[in-house]
C-alpha cells in the first residue's frame, strides 16, 4: 500500500501492524469508498477515508435545468432514496415560492403514503443485506423474496419499481383509485405479517445477534457532538426523528409512535429501524382507509421571485435536507442537498477504532450508508470525460495493449 | 434552558444579530452575523440546548461568498426550529475561523465548502478536499462562478498527463 | 414430470456406469495385479472419490437452495464448475514465496484424497486399513489445516494472512473436540481401528443399551467439528467471503483455484463417509449380513454402496442445515464455543462412555 502517493492519508502509525484497504471494490460495499485501517492484530486503531467515486457533478446540473427537470434529476440522486429526495426538493421549491401551505390535503396524505412505502422497502433491502454481511444468507434471500411484494404495491402506484416520479411541484402527478387501494390493503397486510416473522427470527437468532451486541457502540453523548442523524441515534436514546420534531405536512394528523432503544450498538439500530417498517405499514394503511377527497395539485407558477427555502425529511437513511435558492427566472440559483450519509460518517470513523477487523462490514452497514446521494458537487472526471469519445470495443483493446505492455499509461 | 419560539430566541442572541425581513414560515429564521460574531453567537444558541448542525450551504452572490448555517433549535411541543445564520464574507478574503471548536460535527461540511469554494477555515483539523480527484490543481474551486466546465475539464486533463507519465 | 424424467436419466446413465465398472471387475477377477489397480483408480478408489464429492457438491447446493425457498444448480453443474476453473488463467503476483504457492493446493488434494481411501465404502475396511488408522486420519486433517495457513502466509497480502491466521486459531480451537468425539466410539468398540468400530459399536451398543446417550453426544460434537473442518458458516471466519474475501485462498486462480476447491469437496466426503461409517454403521447398517454366494457378490456390494452413500448424504444435510440456519461468528467467539461449551461435553461423553464401559 504506498499510502504516501495518496493525498493526505498519512504512514501507519508506531502502534500497528499493518494496514488494511478496504477498497473502492469490496463485497460488503455496495457503493465505491475507500477505507484505510490501521490494524494491529485483529483491532482497528485508526481509521481514514477516501470519499469521491461516486461524484457525479449533480449540483451543478441543477442549476442549468428548470424546476420541472430538475424533478426527475433529483430522483435519481440515489436508487434507494429517490423518493426522499424528491420530497424535500418539492417542498424547498414550494417554500421559495410561499406555495408550501397551500399543497392539498389529498396530495400531502399520498406523498406520506409514497415516503412509508419506500421505508418499508429500503429497510427490507438493508437487512437482508446485513444478514449477509454476518453470513446469514438464508434470510438474506427470505427478505428479499418478501421485499417483492412492496415493490408490487409501488408498481401498482406509480408504475416504476424503482424511481417513482410521483411528486411534482405542487402536488403529485398520478391519483390512487378506489380500485387500487382495495387491492393495496391486502398486500400491506401480508407485508406487515412477514415482516413481523424477520423481526422474530432476526432478533432471537443466537449465532446473529452475538456478531451484533456490544459491536461498535456510539453513545448519546459522541452522536450529539459528531451531528450524527438517523436511526443509529435513536439506538442511541435520542428522538431526532424529522416525522416528529420538524413535520412535513400532513404527519401531524397521523397517529404514530417511535421506537428508541438506548442500547447505542448495532442490534438496537438494527431493532430500531425494523420497528419503523412495523410501523411504516400501520401509517400505510391509516392513508390508505382515511385519504381524504380532493384535487391532487395546485398550480405552479413558472418562474419563481428571489426567495430561499430549507425543507427537511426523514430518509430511510436518516435526515436529508434540501437548499434550494431561486432569482426570479425558472433556473434555480443554488441548490444544495446534503443526503443522510454524509451527516453519518464522521460517527462512524469515530465508532471504527477499537472495533475488530470482523465487524468492518456490520459497522459500516449499520449508518446504512448510500455514498450516491452522499457527492454531488461540481466534479468532472477526467477518465470519464475521456472515454466518452471511445467505444466497447476501443476500451477493451485498450486494456488489452496495457496489459501486455505492462504499463498503466497509454496514449490515445 | 429552552426557548418557546424562534423568535424568541433571536431576541436572546440580541446584538450578535441582524434579521433581514422574515418569512413567513414559522419554523424557518434565517439571521444575519458578521464573521467575527459567528463563534459567540453558536455558543450563545448552545446555552439554549441546540447541538445539531444540519449542513453548510455556500454560494457565491455580487456581495462575496455566502455561507449559511443551518442549526436546530428545540421549541416548544418538542418541535425543531430551523435557525440559519447567514456569514457573508468578502470576495477577497475568504477566510473564517472553523466551527469545529464548538460543534466537531462541521468537520466534513467545512471540509466540502473549501473543495467547492476555496474557503479557508482557521484551525480545522484536517483541512484537505473532500471530494474532488488527487490530481485536481490547487487553485481550481469548482462551483465559483470564474470557471466552466471545459476549464476544469482541460486543467484535469493537463494534471493527468504530468502525473501519470511518470 | 420433467424432474422425473431427467431423475431417471441420471439413474439409468450410473447403472450403466456400475454395470461397465463391475464388467471390468469380473473380467480381470482373475489376475490381482489388475485387480489392485481397478481398486485403486476406479472403484473404490479415486473416480469413485472424485464423482462422490462432485455428488456431494451438487447435494449440498440443491439443499441449500431449495432450504431457502430457491431453485438451486442443476445435476451436472459442479462438473461445469471443476471445468470452467480449469480453463482459467493461472496467474502468480509477484512477492509470493513460489514454491509453496504454487505446491500447496495440490498438496491439499493429495491429503484429502488420503483421507477418503480410509473410508469404508462397500466393505467393512478402506482402501487403507491398519491398526491405528484413526489417529492417522486426525494427523492428516491436522496437516490440511498447517497447509492453509502455510498458504496464507506465502501469499503476499494482508487479506490472506488474516485468513491463514485465523484458519490456524481455529484448527487450534476445533481439533481435540474432533478427537474426543471419535475416539468415544472408539472406546466403546475396543479399538482404533475403523473397521473394527464400524462393523462393532452397534454389537456394542446392543450388549449395553445406556451407551446411547454418549453415543448422540460424540455424534453432534462430531457433526459440529465436522462443520469446522471444512471451513463451513457457522465455522468460517478463515474463509469470510464478504469481511476478507476469501481470506487464504485469495490470490489463488485457475487451476490452484481448483485444486483448493477440490480438495474441500473430496475432505467433505472423506468426512462424511467417516462419521457414517463410525456412527451409523457405514455400509451395513445394523443386521444386514450378507453371505455372498457366487453371482450374487456383485449385487451384495451394491446394495452396501448405495446405503453408503445414503448414510453419507444424510450426514452431508446434517452439516447443510448448520450452513442454513446461522449465520458466522467472530474468530474469538469461535474459540470461547469451543474450549467453553464443546470440550467439556466431549469430556463428558468420554468419561460417560469409561463409566458405563466398565
Amino acid at each position: 500500500m504506498t499510502t504516501e502517493k495518496m493525498k493526505g492519508i498519512g504512514p501507519i502509525p508506531e502502534s500497528c501492524d499493518y494496514s488494511i484497504a478496504v477498497g473502492p471494490q469490496h463485497p460488503t460495499h455496495k457503493e465505491p469508498m475507500r477505507w484505510i485501517f490501521h490494524v494491529k492484530g485483529e483491532t482497528i486503531h485508526e481509521v481514514d477515508l477516501r470519499l469521491g467515486f461516486n461524484h457525479r457533478g449533480i449540483e451543478k446540473a441543477f442549476e442549468s435545468r428548470t424546476y420541472n427537470q430538475n424533478l426527475y434529476l433529483a430522483e435519481r440522486l440515489c436508487g434507494i432514496c429517490s423518493n426522499a429526495h424528491q420530497y424535500c426538493y418539492v417542498q424547498a421549491a414550494e417554500k421559495c415560492a410561499n406555495l408550501y401551505d397551500e399543497v392539498t390535503e389529498r396530495a400531502q396524505f399520498i406523498r406520506i403514503l409514497l415516503q412509508e412505502l419506500e421505508r418499508i422497502q429500503s429497510h427490507q433491502l438493508w437487512y437482508g443485506v446485513l444478514a449477509h454481511d454476518t453470513g446469514y444468507d438464508t434470510m438474506f434471500h427470505i427478505t428479499w423474496r418478501d421485499r417483492e411484494i412492496v415493490s408490487d404495491v409501488l408498481e401498482l402506484i406509480s408504475g416504476n419499481r424503482v424511481t417513482y416520479s410521483m411528486y411534482t411541484l405542487g402536488g403529485v402527478r398520478r391519483d390512487i383509485s378506489k380500485e387500487q387501494i382495495d387491492k393495496i390493503l391486502p398486500m400491506v397486510a401480508e407485508i406487515k405479517k412477514r415482516s413481523l416473522y424477520h423481526k422474530h427470527v432476526l432478533e432471537s437468532e443466537k449465532s446473529f445477534v452475538v456478531r451484533q451486541k456490544d459491536v461498535a457502540p456510539l453513545s448519546a453523548k459522541d452522536a450529539l457532538r459528531f451531528c450524527a442523524n438517523g436511526p443509529v441515534v435513536r439506538a442511541a436514546g435520542i428522538n431526532n426523528d424529522i416525522r416528529k420534531k420538524d413535520p412535513p405536512l400532513g404527519y401531524d394528523r397521523i397517529p404514530f409512535d417511535i421506537p428508541i432503544y438506548n442500547g447505542c450498538d448495532i442490534f438496537d439500530a438494527m431493532r430500531v429501524r425494523m420497528d419503523e417498517t412495523l410501523i411504516a405499514c400501520d401509517i400505510s394503511t391509516y392513508v390508505l382507509e382515511n385519504l381524504p377527497a380532493g384535487d391532487i395539485r395546485i398550480k405552479f407558477p413558472k418562474k419563481i421571485p428571489p426567495n430561499e427555502g430549507i425543507s427537511r425529511v426523514e430518509a430511510p437513511r436518516g435526515e436529508d435536507i434540501h437548499y434550494v435558492r431561486s432569482n426570479g427566472t425558472n433556473k434555480p440559483d443554488r441548490h444544495k442537498i446534503r443526503a443522510p450519509t454524509t451527516g453519518n460518517i464522521l460517527s462512524l470513523r469515530h465508532r471504527l477504532k477499537g472495533a475488530q477487523v470482523a465487524d468492518i462490514p456490520p459497522v459500516i452497514r449499520v449508518i446504512d450508508p448510500c455514498i450516491g446521494c452522499c457527492e454531488r458537487a461540481t466534479f468532472i472526471d477526467v477518465k470519464s470525460g475521456k472515454s466518452k469519445t471511445l467505444s466497447n470495443a476501443h476500451l477493451i483493446s485498450r486494456a488489452n495493449r496495457a496489459y501486455r505492455l505492462k504499463t498503466k499509461v497509454l496514449e490515445f | 434552558m429552552e426557548v418557546k419560539t424562534l423568535d424568541e430566541m433571536i431576541t436572546k442572541l440580541g446584538s450578535l444579530v441582524s434579521v433581514t425581513e422574515p418569512k413567513n414560515y414559522p419554523l424557518d429564521r434565517y439571521v444575519d452575523v458578521s464573521p467575527d460574531n459567528l463563534i459567540p453567537a453558536v455558543q450563545k444558541l448552545k446555552e439554549h440546548g441546540v447541538t445539531h448542525l444540519s449542513t453548510i450551504p455556500a454560494y457565491e452572490c455580487d456581495e462575496g461568498y455566502r455561507l449559511l448555517y443551518i442549526m436546530s433549535v428545540p421549541v416548544k411541543d418538542g418541535k425543531w426550529g430551523k435557525m440559519t445564520i447567514v456569514v457573508t464574507l468578502d470576495k477577497n478574503k475568504p477566510e473564517i475561523e472553523s466551527l469545529t471548536s464548538e460543534i466537531p460535527g462541521a468537520e466534513y461540511y467545512e471540509r466540502e465548502v473549501f473543495d467547492m469554494l476555496g474557503i479557508t477555515f482557521h484551525n480545522h483539523p484536517d483541512h484537505r478536499r473532500l471530494l474532488s480527484p488527487d490530481i485536481m490543481p490547487d487553485d481550481v474551486f469548482p462551483l465559483r462562478k470564474d470557471i466552466t466546465y471545459q476549464e476544469i475539464r482541460d486543467r484535469l486533463a493537463a494534471e493527468a498527463k504530468v502525473r501519470y507519465e511518470e | 414430470m420433467v424432474q422425473i424424467k431427467g431423475f431417471l436419466k441420471y439413474l439409468f446413465v450410473y447403472s450403466l456406469l456400475a454395470v461397465i465398472i463391475a464388467a471390468f471387475f469380473v473380467l480381470f477377477q482373475s489376475s490381482d495385479l489388475m485387480v489392485k489397480v481397478l481398486k485403486f483408480f476406479v472403484f473404490p478408489g479415486i473416480l469413485f472419490i472424485i464423482l462422490g464429492a462432485l455428488f456431494i457438491d451438487w447435494f449440498d447446493r440443491k439443499l441449500f437452495a431449495r432450504m431457502q425457498n430457491r431453485i438451486g444448480p442443476r445435476f451436472l453443474q459442479p462438473i461445469y464448475d471443476m471445468l470452467k476453473l480449469l480453463a482459467k488463467e493461472d496467474i502468480t503476483p509477484d512477492g509470493v514465496d513460489k514454491f509453496e504457492f504454487n505446491i500447496i493446493p495440490a498438496v491439499q488434494v493429495f491429503l484429502s484424497i488420503m483421507v477418503a481411501f480410509t473410508v469404508p465404502i462397500y466393505i467393512a475396511e478402506g482402501l487403507i486399513s491398519f491398526d491405528g488408522d484413526l489417529i492417522f486420519v486426525l494427523f492428516l486433517l491436522a496437516l490440511i489445516g498447517g497447509s492453509i495457513f502455510l498458504l496464507g502466509w506465502a501469499t503476499n497480502n494482508p487479506y490472506a494472512l488474516i485468513g491463514g491466521s485465523r484458519a490456524a486459531t481455529s484448527e487450534m480451537a476445533f481439533e481435540i473436540p474432533l478427537a474426543l468425539s471419535l475416539v468415544g466410539p472408539a472406546l466403546m468398540a475396543g479399538s482404533l481401528r475403523i473397521s473394527t468400530i464400524s462393523m462393532g459399536l452397534w454389537d456394542a451398543i446392543g450388549d449395553n443399551l445406556l451407551l446411547v446417550f454418549p453415543i448422540v453426544l460424540c455424534f453432534i460434537l462430531s457433526i459440529i467439528s465436522a462443520t469446522a473442518v471444512l471451513e463451513k458458516v457457522p465455522f468460517d471466519p478463515a474463509h469470510a467471503e464478504v469481511e476478507i474475501i476469501g481470506g487464504w485462498s485469495i490470490e489463488l486462480t485457475g487451476k490452484k483455484l481448483f485444486f483448493t476447491r477440490f480438495a474441500n469437496l473430496v475432505l467433505e466426503f472423506g468426512i462424511a463417509g467417516l462419521i457414517a461409517a463410525i456412527f451409523l454403521g457405514g455400509f451395513g447398517g445394523f443386521t444386514l449380513n450378507l453371505t455372498p454366494i457366487g453371482h450374487w457378490e456383485v449385487s451384495g456390494y451394491l446394495i452396501t454402496v448405495v446405503l453408503f452413500v445414503i448414510k453419507t448424504c444424510f450426514v452431508v444435510f446434517l452439516i447443510t442445515l448448520m450452513r442454513t440456519l446461522h449465520s458466522r461468528i467472530r474468530i474469538d467467539q469461535l474459540v470461547k464455543y469451543f474450549w467453553r461449551y464443546y470440550l467439556p461435553i466431549g469430556f463428558v461423553a468420554i468419561l460417560a462412555t469409561i463409566l458405563v464401559v466398565n
